[in-house]
């Protein structure tokens, strides 16, 4: 085993106060913390996988779960994790395949900052495991339309809505207000880009009419939901939910950078498009609109890119000294950048 | 002149080393890590190879869009290094984007289309071959 990081020593101390936390919120007797793992997949937050024993309360006996915390530098942007908790109810409430959100904790007191403990579910999210190991996820058209069937779930979240009113009033033409807001993250990354700057403006000229607003998701993609043999077991982080265009969250799912090396299968790297579109309009009663949905792809590949910049950026700010974080800052944005030339080329600018 | 094996030939020794002898040796939970950090020197191997052609290149390239000399009509060089003019008429033509004043020029998508190959190039060579072979036209880019 590998020495403790700070991350651990910081739970290990905080072991009294988390079982008081646990036993309470359970309204068990007791709790005592077994096992407790950290979980991969956190530039952002700290996910652990924590084996609890309850004396009686709510869930009484042993029970794997997972405890989310805020990283020490949160990014731009995201939700914290009290608002997550709440946009994760209210998605299970609108019928979302998720892990059950279960107790709340902001008491500093605890942790050091706020966290929340969800049920732990079963599977694989890794995106290239996802599209390699096909043991997994069942038959791949019939997950595709699954998780078409989610997103529609998702999207039947529609402002306004008294719980989730932290996420603000929805912007009346969200694809300009997201090239404002990746300009202004650009601004502040304090760096000329020039090839991003080539493809926000297309999206500028070429932003659709303002339709429907919903409940975007905004990291629907392989990678962040998780299945076992079987099939879907549930979708993951809710960090970035905000109000928006129903097809930007289409488009996320099947950009070519979100395919892991898959990129004959459009749909996530896992299936065509079809099934994914199918189960996603049957569910809703919506159709897909390639159009809108080719928009947001680009929109997609600059996202990502401006994410990773930003992300590459803190290695630089004093704060994580991550590799990992560093190498997504260099490696990613060329490859986005072409993409996103590859599909913004002269032609593609005559008015639509 | 520097001694061989220079800087780039050491980072390529030493991630064999890492690769071909260290890897195996690694518990499996810290792989990951190993290969990110296979992967940091692999592209300061090929950063440090390149040299300055990428930059200089890419001088030539925005200073036509600009209509700049790259050098002094005494044949020296210019003061600005490459990495400074690079940045200066970076700021320049992001802006001019910004603004509207390039809209689909297709000279100015060439450029940006030639930066993006060189720099993906040096960060990550494999990904290339998804982009058209004419992803590296416009002659002196090295994308081996």
């Amino acid at each position: 085993m590998s020495d403790a990081t700070p991350a651990e020593r910081r739970l290990a101390e905080a072991r009294p106060a988390l079982q008081a936390f646990l036993a309470d919120a359970a309204g068990a007797r007791g709790a005592i913390l077994g096992e407790v793992r950290p979980l991969s997949g956190g530039a952002i937050q700290e996910n652990w996988l924590l084996t609890v024993e309850f004396d009686g309360g709510e869930l009484p006996g042993r029970q794997d779960l997972v405890l989310r915390s805020d990283a020490p530098t949160a990014v731009a942007a995201s939700l914290g994790r009290a608002q997550e908790f709440l946009v994760l109810r209210a998605a299970q409430a609108a019928g979302v395949t998720v892990p059950t959100p279960l107790w709340l904790c902001e008491d500093p007191g605890v942790l050091g900052r706020p966290f929340y403990v969800m049920q732990s579910l079963g599977g694989v999210a890794a995106g290239h495991r996802v599209v390699k190991n096909r043991d997994l996820g069942g038959h791949r058209d019939a997950l595709a339309e699954r998780l078409g069937r989610e997103l529609a779930r998702i999207h039947t979240i529609v402002p306004p809505r008294g719980d989730l009113a932290f996420l603000g009033p929805p912007a009346a033409d969200p694809a300009r207000a997201a090239v404002q807001r990746y300009r202004a993250y650009l601004d502040a990354l304090g760096r000329p880009r020039p090839g991003l700057e080539w493809g926000l403006r297309w999206c500028e000229l070429q932003a659709p009419t303002p339709g429907e607003i919903v409940l975007l998701h905004q990291d629907f993609r392989t990678g962040n939901y998780m299945i076992d043999e079987h099939g879907l077991t549930g979708i993951l982080d809710w960090e970035f939910c905000a109000w928006g265009d129903p097809m930007s969250d289409v488009g996320w799912f099947c950009a070519r950078c979100w395919r892991f090396g898959r990129d004959e299968l459009e749909a996530g790297g896992i299936a065509p498009r079809a099934p994914f579109y199918r189960g996603y309009e049957a569910e809703s009663g919506r159709p897909v609109d390639p159009a809108r949905v080719a928009y947001w792809e680009v929109m997609a590949h600059l996202r990502w890119a401006v994410i990773a910049l930003q992300q590459g950026a803190r290695t630089l700010d004093g704060g994580e000294g991550s590799l990992e974080l560093a190498l997504t800052g260099r490696v990613y944005p060329p490859d986005l950048e072409l993409a996103v030339l590859a599909m913004t080329p002269p032609a593609a600018w005559e008015a639509s | 002149m520097r001694d061989f094996p220079d800087g780039a030939a050491l980072l390529r020794l030493a991630r064999s080393l890492l690769l071909d002898e260290i890897l195996p040796l690694v518990p499996e939970d810290r792989r990951y890590q190993a290969r990110l950090i296979a992967n940091a020197m692999a592209i300061a191997a090929r950063e440090a190879a390149s040299g300055d052609r990428d930059l200089e290149v890419h001088r030539k390239d925005l200073a036509a869009l600009y209509g700049e000399a790259t050098q002094r009509p005494d044949g020296r060089p210019m003061a600005e290094s490459f990495q400074e003019a690079n940045e200066r008429l970076s700021w320049r033509l992001a802006a001019d984007l910004r603004g509207g004043q390039r809209d689909a020029d297709p000279e100015v998508f060439a450029v940006l289309r030639r930066a993006a190959v060189a720099r993906l190039a040096a960060v990550n060579p494999k990904a290339l071959a998804a982009y058209d072979s004419d992803a590296t036209d416009g002659g002196d880019q090295d994308v081996q």
